[in-house]
């Protein structure tokens, strides 16, 4: 399946990426390529199947669990902020959001 | 005195216990040895400091009696795990500043078993990759070269870094993850042993997601004694991780009895497909004769859904991730692009300029098979055949105990090779990545080196929670083939 | 004809709202982590490293959250849904830190049900389509500095019920009643405070205009309205815009709206906002929410009574009228109030009814004034208990204990003891009013004998003049009675 120019710009705009004229030629030939190799997927009778989201679905009750209602974290500003590129008033600092 | 980088672990261990050596000559060694390797790029942060302020601490504990169970080993981390005060850039230039202020639950629980942090390893970036060439900081090379050639190869990826120090002896063990191959790939390539466990047996808190539901950790060691060794420490509940399974970790060591007699061990005849080197075959059909002499039976078996892993992979693959890498957007941690005026501008700017080419792709790749009009084509289509893969593999294990698989097609690779073509890198993850799907183990273990002078490795799968039985038929394989790795590594 | 249809000069048109109600669900701890849920805060003070997406980070959810949310929809009469599923809604915020919000798309853990409302009299079953459980984003706070906004992420993660009722409601003042009723069914359970003025309730409305009998029309979404008064305002500025659109021939745009409470206007967002593609798809963090039948009853049997099934006993067991019923339990402390008084009260004729108007009348003006709750009253309810006492037995007159019932307001001292201290004790020593009595029948003469003629509302007069002569402490019934004997002797 063909992945055209236009396709590239809708998803790229979804994904937050901005890529260059000739980079979005080259991606939609490497993506339709894939597509094309992907395809053959079809032939697979799924008839009656469910989806597997996950390798657990049937150790569901092996696994953690629901957690038990008590504050076990925060009050840990600083670590939470340290990393920020901008911080300020103890808070992340973006470019003024309009609404 | 011997290179104490020449021992495993095991040899390690019992030196230290009867104080033939100490921990700061332990570690020291392997100082000198990251020293005059950091050429092959290894590493992408070495805390050697750091390591022998612990390796002075583990000589007092040894000095009262105190060792715990990995007591002075000297560990690499591949730089998806988190690691509290010091640096962990995934690869990326998006996390090139990144440094967490917690610590991922895996490399928690070695270091308060004994095991000193040498350093963060190199990858492929985002661990999307079979050849650490698209890391942020320049491509690991393989310590291993054709016979009579002087050109790079690469050691594998994505946990390059990890498998080429492990074999170049600039570490003793290292931690690697597995999302469609990559500690089973670049094991191989560097002629060492890496095991991907079950889904859900070690923690994935603090490891920087690819895709959740595939990823696992591992470890790469020289020997299957070590990784039994170090996978007891690793493995077991973890209550900050929903996907973690409350199984009773075994003794893993213990499992290595040598005796294999008796043993079901399938052949995958899908296995045997295009594109398989001749050698690598020829080593499969050796390799099953040695366990048959061990007293195995062999039998042919059949994945008829295997075929399909592969693209089923670069489905969930990118979806996930394409999700997953969403919060990389300048506004808490990393990289921030300079110049954004809006807040639109600091995503697109940001994510563009801190993603490398193959992040982007997979990341595209992910978008478009969960928008609209594509998620039941392609994302649930992909989900209901990843049960089918999964549906083969526990039919195949009614009848055996474990499978029997070459690791990868071919040898390492040239650096640069198989770049232009997408599909060409993704078939390295060819017979790996269907385990993954399905959440089950496999290990790669070194066999030979090949006509060119590289290592070839074999790969064993077992059902869900078969840790045990891979790990002894591992073993089994390790001893009659005798590999060893170069002497002048 | 319904009363709802809005007629205009072109005929009659109906309105068809469906709501969306985002409410906060009740817990100590967040819905993935342990970081608090309380209000305010200093910024970032109540976010753990999962709640600001830090690489690695993982979500464990909280069971609290599935309990509140099934109860809810167990007092919804609705449908428990045994397996429910976390989708990611995958889109670019700056107060979503992960770049997706964990929600309920395909599998909500609550399916149909229905709540009742008293509209005019009349029941009327409003359809509950759904509720899911979805995590509450951050904050952005545009007012502090000039040219930037602070991110501040201590609600984000926060657990959300999204209850969505089916296009059921005819009017504003349905919508406006059926968030009440809802309000106080959830305060009732205890599941949420729907507190609009903190903002853990908001709803979206949907909204469209069709001629009765004919399809439904092109509706309009009105994001975030947060009071129950802006919900009525947006609802009928919406009916008259889209009355007007269709009226002259155009069309209903299919679009999110916002309600600007300062104009009572409702605006597109047209522009702001893509068309948007949020990528559902399971999160692979967390596997699907499995309950069991035995959980769901042990809620079910932990049900506390609910408004309706309270409002019915009252009206049963203590003979309160419909409207007496209604006011006392529309919030939820008042009817612990009314019983408490009650039961200090004891049990006789007409005491319920008697502590129903004391508290729906004198209790709740002087609470109003003084902008307290009904738990914050100066008269306990055992005082109340006595106050009414007093009157039941006699010792003071009804006109007495409203002047009593302030005293015990500014005093706090009880009934008794003002009544003594004031000498306002009734007079209903008969003699003592007998002799009283003969008095003033000799004292006025003529006005007795046009009594005897026939004018008997001048029994009147002498009632007035004894109540007079003993300062209003007299007792009534008793002085009728003399009154009326001694007048036809």
């Amino acid at each position: 399946m063909a992945i055209n120019r236009s396709d590239i710009k809708r998803i790229e705009k979804l994904a937050k990426l901005k890529l260059s004229e000739e980079k979005i030629d080259d991606f939609s030939v490497r993506i339709s390529r894939v597509f094309d190799w992907v395809d053959q997927l079809k032939e697979v009778d799924v008839e009656g199947v469910a989806p597997m989201a996950s390798p657990l679905m049937d150790l569901q009750k092996h696994t953690t669990g629901l957690r038990e209602d008590t504050v076990t974290d925060g009050d840990r500003v600083h670590d939470v902020i340290q990393n920020a590129p901008s911080s300020q008033h103890n808070s992340f600092v973006v470019p003024k959001v309009v609404e | 005195m011997t290179d104490l980088t020449r021992l495993d672990y095991a040899s390690i261990r019992k030196g230290l216990t009867s104080k033939a050596f100490t921990t700061k000559e332990v570690v020291q060694s392997y100082i000198n040895k990251m020293d005059s390797t950091r050429p092959l790029n290894c590493y992408i942060t070495e805390c050697t400091d750091k390591a022998l302020k612990d390796a002075a601490a583990s000589d007092d504990r040894i000095q009262n009696n105190e060792a715990r169970p990995l007591e002075g080993l000297p560990l690499a981390i591949k730089d998806n795990y988190c690691t509290k005060g010091i640096l962990t850039t995934n690869g990326s230039k998006i996390l090139s500043n990144f440094i967490p202020p917690y610590e991922s639950t895996i490399t928690h629980r070695l270091k308060g078993a004994g095991a000193i942090a040498l350093g963060k390893t190199n990858l492929d970036e985002f661990a999307m990759g079979s050849s650490t060439i698209t890391s942020y900081y320049d491509p690991t090379i393989n310590p291993w070269k054709k016979e009579g050639s002087d050109r790079d190869l690469t050691p594998g990826g994505s946990s390059g870094g990890s498998s080429a120090s492990v074999a170049a002896r600039s570490s003793l063990i290292a931690l690697g993850s597995d999302t469609g191959g990559s500690i089973r790939q670049p094991a191989s390539f560097c002629g060492v042993v890496g095991l991907k466990p079950t889904y859900g047996l070690c923690s994935r808190f603090g490891i920087i997601a690819f895709a959740s539901s595939l990823d696992q950790a591992g470890p790469i060691t020289r020997t299957v004694r070590d990784s039994a060794i170090v996978l007891k420490q690793m493995a077991g509940h973890d209550p900050h991780d929903f996907t973690s399974v409350k199984y009773p970790v075994p003794d893993y060591e213990a499992a290595l009895t040598g005796n294999i007699k008796g043993l079901k061990v399938g052949i995958p005849k899908e296995y045997r497909m295009e594109g398989l080197d001749f050698e690598v075959s020829e080593w499969w059909e050796k390799t099953s004769q040695w366990l048959s002499e061990a007293g195995a039976e062999i039998i042919d078996v059949s994945l008829p859904h295997t075929r399909y892993a592969l693209p089923v992979y670069y489905i969930v693959a990118p979806a996930e991730a394409s999700s997953n890498l969403a919060r990389y957007d300048g506004v808490r941690y990393g990289y921030r692009a300079e110049g954004a005026e809006s807040i639109e501008e600091i995503y697109e700017m940001t994510r563009t300029q801190g993603f490398g080419d193959e992040v982007k792709r997979r990341i595209l790749l992910g978008t478009y098979v969960l928008s609209a009009g594509k998620y039941e084509d392609y994302y649930l289509r992909a989900q209901r055949v990843r049960q089918k893969v999964t549906d083969d593999f526990t039919e195949v294990f009614k009848s055996v105990d474990v499978l029997l698989t070459p690791t990868t097609p071919t040898t390492a690779f040239e650096l640069g090779e198989n770049t232009a073509d997408p599909l060409a890198m993704y078939m390295q993850d060819l017979f790996t990545v269907a385990t993954n799907l399905a959440g089950i183990p496999g290990i790669s273990v070194p066999v030979t080196t090949s006509r060119e002078g590289l290592p070839i490795g074999m790969q064993l799968i077992g059902p869900r929670f078969g840790e045990e039985v891979i790990l002894r038929t591992a073993d089994v394989i390790e001893r009659v083939a005798g590999f060893k790795l170069k002497e002048e590594f | 004809m319904s009363k709802n249809y809005v007629k205009t000069s072109t005929g009659t048109w109906e309105v068809v709202i469906g709501l969306e109600v985002h409410t906060q669900i009740k817990t100590n701890s967040k819905l993935f982590s342990g970081a608090a849920t309380t209000f305010a805060g200093e910024p970032n003070s109540q976010v753990s490293f999962v709640d600001a997406a830090m690489p690695g980070m993982l979500p464990v959810p909280n069971k609290a959250c599935i309990e509140q949310t099934v109860k809810t929809g167990l007092a919804l009469n609705a449908l428990i849904n045994l397996v429910s599923v976390f989708d990611r809604k995958n889109y670019f915020y700056p107060d979503l830190p992960q770049g997706y919000q964990i929600s309920q798309l395909y599998h909500p853990i609550v399916g149909p049900g229905y709540l009742e409302i008293d509209i005019d009299d009349t029941v009327k079953k409003i359809g509950i389509e759904r509720i899911h459980i979805e995590q509450d984003a951050g904050k952005s706070v545009h007012d502090v500095m000039p040219s930037s906004s602070l991110i501040d992420l201590n609600r984000s993660g926060i657990g959300l019920m999204e209850i969505v009722t089916q296009p059921d409601i005819r009017s504003g003042e349905e919508a406006m009643e059926f968030i009440r009723k809802l309000r106080l069914l959830l305060w009732y359970l205890g599941t949420s405070d729907a507190n609009m003025e903190e903002g853990s309730l908001r709803a979206d409305v949907n909204i469209s205009m069709h001629r009765p009998g004919t399809p439904f029309g092109t509706r309009a979404e009105i994001k975030n309205v947060n009071s129950i008064r802006f919900i009525g305002q947006a609802i009928e500025y919406e009916i008259n815009r889209q009355i007007g659109l269709l009226e002259e021939g155009e069309q209903v745009v299919q679009e999110t709206r916002l309600f600007d409470a300062a104009k009572g206007v409702t605006r597109s967002m047209r522009g702001k906002e893509d068309a948007q593609d949020y990528r559902y798809f399971p999160d692979p963090d967390l596997l699907p929410v499995i309950l069991d039948e035995g959980f769901v009853q042990g809620l079910k049997d932990s049900l506390p009574e609910l408004p309706d099934q309270k409002k019915k006993r009252f009206m049963e067991s203590y003979g309160l009228s419909k409207y007496d019923a209604s006011v006392i339990i529309s919030d939820i402390r008042t009817p612990t109030y009314f019983e408490s008084a009650v039961k200090n009260a004891g049990e006789k004729e007409g005491t319920a009814k008697l502590i129903a108007n004391w508290v729906t009348t004198e209790l709740f003006r002087v609470l109003k004034e003084e902008s307290l709750e009904i738990d914050q009253s100066k008269i306990p309810a055992a005082s109340l208990a006595e106050l009414v006492n007093l009157i039941q037995d006699g010792t003071i007159s009804g006109r007495t204990a409203k002047e009593v019932f302030l005293d015990m307001w500014t005093t706090g001292k009880p009934a008794k003891i003002i009544v003594e201290e004031k000498g306002l004790l009734q007079i209903s020593n008969t003699s003592e009013l007998e002799q009283l009595a003969e008095n003033v029948i000799q004292e006025n003469p003529d006005v007795v004998q046009k009594y005897k003629a026939g004018k008997d509302k001048l029994l009147g007069f002498f009632v007035g003049k004894m109540m007079q002569l003993t300062g209003g402490k007299a007792n009534p019934k008793i002085v009728n009675e003399i009154l009326v004997k001694k007048l036809s002797e």
